[in-house]
């Protein structure tokens, strides 16, 4: 699958709607568990990765692992340092981050800029 | 089989056959476009890897040139490619789809499902309590050993194999973290490690305060670099947790699996061997006895490490373009620069496989890589200079082509410690002062050897002996990469780059491991090297059974050393509970005395008391406590702030002063026998494991 095929957009916000409903709709504990550590490890990440059109899955995966830890970190200590400490509101922040990101990748790709560089795929 | 079993089975075969003839669709397709497949290679079945060239070979598979700057063919044969021999073809696509799945895929697959059973099984009949001062290792049954035997031949001949799909490896690599890193997290009941504990309990505090306090002098670089605490309170309090108590317990599980991805990330954007890749992620795996995977900010920091580390190896190498035509055509100036060119940028450039990216995707990268570099600096506060000397050592010998990215790094640095950091600069400027420019070689751990059991001296010694041995392995690596045309320049600068911080910071006695673990990735990629050193060697009966002996050796040191302090890292129920009574009872401003920090301390409320450890009292203090400790407890409790004095003793300390001799043996059982006959002190907790006792009516004798 090309980059251009990757359901990343859906991913996005099928990940964001589990776990807004499974947090503000206080669903069981290993539903609210799995979807808040998928969301948190992948989603942010994979708004801006999935963005760029690596072909390589293992360097798209695992960029996107990294940058949402990071953006997730941003957050948190962001609110920390302000005093504004509220976990919905660092939810939401990520959420609309995402949301946007996956918006962005659908313009890219309608646009044509989300083009496929040539490049072996020696992990498939 | 049950109907449902039936049906499952069918769907792995099924969606196992997609996968490869979709793979096998893809490999055609690749290896058309191969200049391999059109006629410059030879493809042979019963050779699988002898089609697949390096980028830097030269056409005809010829050896690569000392220099490695050869016509570089960017594309590698695909495996599946390989071994569609013209039997398979003539075959019908389903069946050949099915046979294929079964040989790359399914089978291959078998011995890991069966290790992981073996494994399970095992851990029934462990009893914990057994443990002697070696460890884990002295109470795990053969069938552990089994399964990790079988899960380490299993991939070795596979490496050979060269046919599988790459989730085959990938599994063995899985279940290895799963077996060796989750058996403590199955075994126990609670959280190990001490300092795991106190990492909850910065989390707490900011669940509570929703802020941090640099002032705090308790665990004050904690609260001095809060990024990873900060993250996870948000993540606990989004998932519905009360604490991260509810799942720490896994992060060994959970990081040595980001581990692994990231050195495979960085090892790719070194070489196009995929044997090399995956050797080197197995042998990062049995090498890494650090144990610095837990639930720590330094475990999220070395993976953010290693993903800046591989983006920049990945993205911003230099390009094919040498110095030497960059610089000029003259005869004088090429043969001036041809050296430097030879020695320095020879392997910088060269196996590069990347995406061939744009302006604005390079533009998005390196903001990317930013981020990660500014999330490691409000997280860690070694990790940064280790970024720094790393990124540092590429940009100098041009292996990286963003210049401004450790200048970059040191600036965010400088501007944290100088905006959050600066409370704690002060109270420790003394000893980091003092260790720059001193060779910090001493190690907390490898102390007082003198004092410790003879289990914990034959423990210490396996450490060193495996750590001599991953650096000869990685020497010998290199050694052999460069006869045989490969200058890993960026994998060697990326080794010896941490071990600056030797003469930087003693780091409370831990640097030497943290050089190490730093170090290890490139270790690890540059003793694979020494099994598999070209695309056409390694193919010999002889190297499976050198990558076993070799992974049997470092992983026989990695359960020695690893496990070999768990008796003292693992607490039982009856510890926690008396920690919780302790902490439930306490009001604000107590002082808490212990033999040792080794228990579970500091996870609730741990801002509100103060923390005394017998341990860390002078000679002198320490003789007089255990001389006469009732009188010693409350002279402790009262020259430490003089609330109301606990004192706490648990089986955790008690294993910890007899392994490591860090109080004379028996001082605990002492102190604690002196509390229950005294009426000075009133028992709070009395269990199996652990008493907890409070001063009453203390008053401090003069």
């Amino acid at each position: 699958m090309t980059p251009l095929g990757r359901p990343w957009p859906a991913l996005i916000l099928a990940s964001c709607a589990a776990v807004a409903l499974s947090t503000w709709l206080e669903a069981t504990q290993a539903v609210r568990t799995v979807s808040t550590f998928w969301f948190f490890l992948t989603c942010p990440g994979l708004a801006v990765v999935g963005a760029l059109g690596i072909r390589d899955r293992l360097a798209e995966g695992l960029l996107a692992v990294a940058l949402s830890l990071a953006l997730g970190t941003a957050v948190a200590v962001f609110m920390v340092l302000v005093r504004v400490w509220s976990p919905d509101a660092g939810l939401a922040v990520l959420i609309g981050f995402s949301l946007l990101g996956g918006a962005l990748q659908v313009v890219l790709r309608a646009r044509g800029s989300l083009a496929p560089p040539a490049a072996p795929r020696l992990f498939e | 089989m049950t109907r449902g079993g039936k049906r499952l089975f069918g769907f792995v075969i099924a969606s196992s056959a997609a996968i490869l003839m979709r793979q096998r669709r893809q490999g055609r397709a690749v290896a058309h476009d191969s200049p391999v497949s059109a006629g410059r290679g030879r493809v042979s079945p019963s050779n699988p890897g002898s089609a697949a060239l390096s980028p830097r070979a030269p056409r005809g598979g010829e050896a690569p040139s000392r220099g490695g700057r050869a016509a570089a063919p960017r594309t590698v044969v695909l495996p599946a490619a390989r071994t569609a021999g013209p039997a398979v073809l003539a075959a019908p696509a389903e069946a050949a789809a099915l046979a294929a799945a079964w040989r790359t895929f399914l089978g291959p697959l078998l011995p890991v499902l069966a290790a992981v059973l073996i494994w399970v099984i095992g851990l029934q009949d462990v009893d914990i309590d057994d443990m002697t001062d070696l460890g884990l290792v002295s109470v795990l049954p053969v069938s552990v050993y089994a399964a990790v035997a079988i899960l380490t031949v299993s991939f070795c001949l596979g490496l050979r194999r060269g046919d599988t799909h790459w989730l085959v490896p990938a599994l063995h690599v899985a279940a290895l973290i799963v077996v060796i890193h989750g058996t403590p997290a199955i075994l126990y009941d609670t959280l190990r490690y001490s300092w795991a504990w106190k990492h909850v309990g910065i989390v707490d505090y900011i669940q509570r305060h929703g802020s941090v306090d640099p002032g705090l002098s308790t665990l004050q670089a904690y609260q001095s670099w809060p990024g990873f605490f900060a993250l996870n309170a948000l993540v606990t309090e989004v998932a519905g947790f009360g604490s991260p108590l509810s799942f720490a317990s896994w992060g060994p599980v959970f990081f040595n699996v980001l581990f692994a991805a990231g050195v495979a990330f960085v090892v790719r954007s070194l070489t196009a061997d995929v044997r090399l890749v995956w050797l080197a992620v197995w042998l990062f795996c049995t090498a890494n006895w650090v144990g610095q995977d837990y639930f720590s900010p330094q475990a999220m920091s070395y993976f953010l490490y290693l993903a800046i580390v591989g983006a920049c190896l990945r993205w911003f190498r230099p390009s094919a373009v040498s110095p030497r035509e960059r610089l000029g055509r003259s005869m004088f100036r090429r043969r001036a620069v041809a050296l430097f060119d030879r020695i320095v940028t020879s392997g910088a450039a060269a196996p590069r496989v990347a995406d061939r990216e744009r302006r604005w995707q390079r533009r998005a990268l390196f903001a990317i890589v930013t981020m990660l570099c500014a999330a490691v600096v409000v997280s860690h506060q070694l990790t940064p200079f280790m970024l720094i000397l790393g990124l540092t050592a590429l940009v100098l010998f041009q292996a990286c082509t963003v210049r401004s990215l450790p200048l970059i790094v040191a600036a965010l640095t400088a501007a944290w410690i100088s905006f959050m950091a600066i409370d704690f600069l002060k109270g420790n400027l003394y000893w980091i002062v003092d260790s720059i420019g001193k060779l910090n070689f001493g190690s907390s751990t490898l102390a007082n050897l003198g004092e410790a059991s003879p289990e914990q001296v034959f423990v210490s010694y396996t450490a060193r002996g495996l750590t001599v041995l991953a650096f000869g392995l990685g020497f010998l690596g290199a050694v052999r990469r460069l006869r045989n045309g490969w200058f890993d320049l960026p994998a060697m600068l990326l080794m010896v780059a941490p071990g600056f911080m030797l003469w930087g910071n003693a780091y409370g006695g831990e640097i030497l491991f943290r050089v190490y673990l730093f170090s290890l990735p490139f270790l690890a990629f540059l003793a694979a090297g020494l099994l598999y050193p070209t695309l056409q060697a390694g193919r010999s009966r002889a190297t499976p059974v050198l990558a076993v002996g070799l992974s049997a050796v470092l992983l026989a040191g990695l359960f020695v050393v690893y496990y070999g302090k768990e008796r003292m890292f693992h607490f039982t129920k009856d510890e926690v509970a008396a920690a919780n009574v302790l902490y439930g009872t306490a009001p604000p401003g107590s002082v808490f005395v212990a033999g040792t920090q080794n228990y579970p301390w500091a996870f609730r409320n741990y801002e509100h008391y103060h923390y005394v450890s017998l341990a860390e009292q002078p000679a002198e203090v320490r003789r007089s406590v255990i001389a006469s400790p009732v009188t010693g407890i409350a002279r402790l409790v009262a020259e430490n702030g003089g609330g109301r004095g606990y004192l706490i003793v648990t089986r955790s300390q008690k294993a910890e002063e007899e392994m490591t001799g860090v109080l004379r043996t028996g001082s605990l059982e002492r102190v604690e026998k002196a509390a229950e006959s005294s009426p000075l002190f009133l028992t709070l907790y009395r269990g199996p494991d652990a008493e907890v006792f409070a001063l009453t009516g203390q008053k401090a004798p003069e």
